[in-house]
C-alpha cells in the first residue's frame, strides 16, 4: 500500500482535489529508496536546483522520482523548505533552523547529504554551519579519530604548522 | 555522558591549550562521536571546514597533509566563495614595522601578534589597499608594491612599474569578479597624473592611457585617505579643487567630481558602504573635537553629516591637539585617535550605526600600549590566489 504524505492542506483527500481546487502548482516527489511520496507546492519544491531545473526542462511529469534520499530526510527536507518559502523574517528564520537542526547525528547526516545532492544553498548553508560549529572547539587528533584520517604529516611537519599558527591560540 | 568504562583520554598539549568545554557542549561532543562522520564525502566537508573559526582551521591544518594544502586547492577556494562573508578584519602595523604588524577579529573583539610576519621582516611596509582577501603594501621607499594574504602567509612581490619615481602615490585594489580566483588589479596614481595599472593575470604594469585634459594637473591627492572601491570603480580624495576623482577599472575612463569639503574638517578620508561614498573625518570647532560621518549627496554632489561619535566620548578629546588614522573604509571603519597622552582606538558600524570600544593593542608578552599608526580592512580568507 503505498504511503501518500500531503504537505498542506490536510482537509483534502485526494490528489485529484488538489489539483482542481487551488491556483498552486503541486508536484509529487517519490523517494525512489523506500517509495515514498510527497506532494509539494512547486513553489517550495523549487529551492531545490535539481527538481528546479528539471521543472523548467519540462521533465517534472506527475511523478518525480528522487533516488538516494530516504523518505525522513525528504520529509524533513520539505518542512524547512515550506518556512523558508513562507517566512521572510530573518530573525524568525534564525530561530527556526536553530531548531530544526537539533537532530541526533544520523538525521543531521542524512540532510546534509541530500541538501547537497538536491542542491539546496539555503539548507546546505544551514547544516554545514552547525556542523563546523560542532567541530570548531576539537583538537586536530579528536578531528583524525571522528574521521579515521591518517596522520601523514611528520613530528617536525607538525610542530612547524603548530609553530606558524600558534598566534591563533593568543589570549 | 561520562562512560566510566572508557579510559580517561591522554591529553596532549594542544588539547591543554584549548578551552574546556562547558556543560552546555558535551551533547555536542557526544554528536561528533558517532562513525557516520567517516562517512562524510570530501567536498561536503570541504564545506564543513570553509565555514570554521579562523583560528579552528588553522589548528585543523595540521590534522594531514591534505587539510594542510587547502589554502591552495581550486575545490576548496569554490568552497569558500559560497560561504556569505563575515565581517572584514583589520591588518595593522606600527610604522611600517612589520615585526609590530597585529590583525583585529572584530567578531571576536581580539587582537592577534603572528609570531611569523606574513611579510620578510627585512622591509618596511605600509598596508594601503585590499581586496578580495588580499593586501597591498607599498615599502617606505615607494619603489616595491607587495600582496599579501595576511591569513594564510601568502606572499608576492609584484614586479617592478615601468614608470619609476619614488614620491607619494595613491593606492586602489578591486578583484575583478566576486572571487579572488578571477584575479585582481592595482592602480596606483601620483600627484603629476602618472598612473599604471596592474593586472595579476597577466602579472604585469600597464600604462593604459594619460589622465583627460579637463583634469587640472598637478593632483592634490590625499594621501591619508584610501582609495574606495564600489562595483569596479576606484575613487580617490583630492583637494584644490575639493572633490572626488575617479578611475574605471574596466573601461580605464577617469571622472573628476567637486565637492565642497565640510568647514573645520581634517584627518578625512574616503569611505563606503553599501554603494554610498561617505567621508569619515574630525571637526574641530574652538576646543572641541569630534568625529563626524557624512554621506555624499549624488544630485547635488555635497556632504551631508549622517551621524557623529556620542558627545560623552568626544568630551575625552577637550582641549588636546588629536590626530586621526581611518583603517578600513568599507562599512566597518577602525578609527585609531591619538594625542600626546593618550591613544584611542573605536570601531563604527556604518549600516547599524554603533560606535565600539576596541580593547588596547599590546604586545604578547608585554603591558606596552602599540599605537595603530596605520592599516587597512581585508576579509579573512583561507585560501591563496592561483
Amino acid at each position: 500500500m503505498k504511503k501518500l504524505k500531503f504537505i498542506g492542506n490536510p482537509l483534502l483527500q485526494s490528489r485529484e482535489k488538489i489539483n482542481m481546487s487551488s491556483d498552486k502548482k503541486w508536484l509529487t516527489l517519490k523517494t525512489t529508496e523506500d517509495n515514498e511520496e510527497f506532494v509539494v507546492e512547486e513553489s517550495v519544491a523549487i529551492m531545490s536546483n535539481v527538481i528546479k531545473n528539471m521543472v523548467e526542462d519540462g521533465c517534472a511529469s506527475s511523478v518525480i522520482p528522487v533516488p538516494r534520499v530516504k523518505g525522513n530526510a525528504m520529509g524533513k527536507i520539505i518542512e524547512f523548505c515550506k518556512k523558508h518559502t513562507e517566512e521572510s523574517d530573518e530573525k524568525v528564520l534564525k530561530e527556526f533552523d536553530a531548531e530544526f537542526l537539533n537532530l541526533g547525528p544520523d538525521a543531521l547526516y542524512d540532510l546534509m547529504v541530500s541538501a547537497n545532492f538536491l542542491e539546496i544553498k539555503v539548507l546546505l548553508d544551514s547544516v554545514t554551519t552547525k556542523v563546523a560549529d560542532m567541530i570548531k572547539g576539537k583538537s586536530s587528533e579528536e578531528i583524525r579519530n571522528i574521521l579515521k584520517i591518517e596522520n601523514d604529516l611528520s613530528a617536525e611537519e607538525i610542530e612547524e604548522s603548530r609553530r606558524e599558527n600558534c598566534w591563533t591560540r593568543q589570549e | 555522558m561520562f562512560d566510566p568504562d572508557k579510559p580517561p583520554t591522554k591529553r596532549n598539549r594542544m588539547d591543554r591549550d584549548r578551552v574546556e568545554p562547558t556543560a552546555m557542549t558535551d551533547p555536542v561532543d557526544d554528536m561528533m562521536e558517532d562513525q557516520i562522520w567517516k562517512e562524510l564525502p570530501e567536498d561536503l566537508f570541504e564545506a564543513v571546514i570553509a565555514r570554521l573559526p579562523v583560528a579552528s582551521f588553522f589548528r585543523f591544518r595540521s590534522v594531514c597533509r591534505k587539510w594542510d594544502s587547502l589554502p591552495t586547492s581550486h575545490s576548496f577556494s569554490w568552497q569558500c566563495a559560497q560561504v556569505p562573508q563575515a565581517q572584514p578584519w583589520f591588518c595593522t602595523v606600527t610604522r611600517g614595522n612589520v615585526d609590530t604588524a597585529a590583525m583585529y577579529d572584530p567578531a571576536l573583539q581580539k587582537w592577534y601578534h603572528p609570531t611569523i610576519p606574513a611579510l620578510p621582516t627585512n622591509i618596511n611596509v605600509l598596508p594601503l589597499a585590499s581586496a578580495g582577501g588580499l593586501v597591498c603594501f607599498l615599502d617606505i621607499g615607494h619603489r616595491s608594491f607587495y600582496v599579501c594574504n595576511p591569513l594564510t602567509k601568502f606572499f608576492k612581490e609584484l614586479p617592478p612599474r615601468s614608470i619609476r619615481f619614488w614620491s607619494h602615490v595613491a593606492v586602489g585594489m578591486a578583484v575583478n569578479e566576486k572571487f579572488i580566483s578571477s584575479g585582481y588589479k592595482i592602480i596606483w596614481v601620483g600627484c603629476d597624473g602618472e598612473y599604471e595599472v596592474y593586472d595579476s593575470r597577466t602579472n604585469s604594469w600597464t600604462r593604459p592611457g594619460s589622465m583627460p585634459s579637463s583634469i587640472k594637473l598637478p593632483l592634490s591627492l590625499n594621501f591619508n585617505s584610501q582609495a574606495i572601491c564600489i562595483d569596479g570603480l576606484i575613487y580617490f580624495m583630492c583637494s584644490d579643487p575639493d572633490g572626488i576623482l575617479s578611475y574605471n577599472m574596466k573601461t580605464g575612463i577617469w571622472k573628476q567630481f567637486k565637492v565642497p569639503a565640510p568647514k573645520h574638517l581634517s584627518d578625512h578620508t574616503l569611505a563606503a558602504c553599501g554603494g554610498k561614498i561617505l567621508l569619515v573625518g574630525l571637526l574641530t570647532k574652538n576646543a572641541a573635537t569630534c568625529v563626524c560621518i557624512w554621506e555624499l549627496q549624488k544630485m547635488t554632489l555635497l556632504w551631508k553629516e549622517v551621524d557623529r561619535m556620542p558627545n560623552v566620548w568626544c568630551l575625552e578629546f577637550y582641549g588636546k591637539h588629536i590626530r586621526m588614522t581611518c583603517l578600513g573604509n568599507n562599512g566597518l571603519f577602525m578609527l585609531s585617535l591619538k594625542s600626546k597622552h593618550m591613544n584611542r582606538i573605536v570601531m563604527y558600524d556604518v549600516t547599524k550605526r554603533q560606535w565600539v570600544k576596541v580593547p588596547r593593542c599590546v604586545l604578547p608578552h608585554g603591558s606596552k600600549e602599540q599605537w595603530v599608526s596605520c592599516g587597512t580592512a581585508f576579509h579573512p580568507c583561507l585560501t591563496n590566489p592561483v
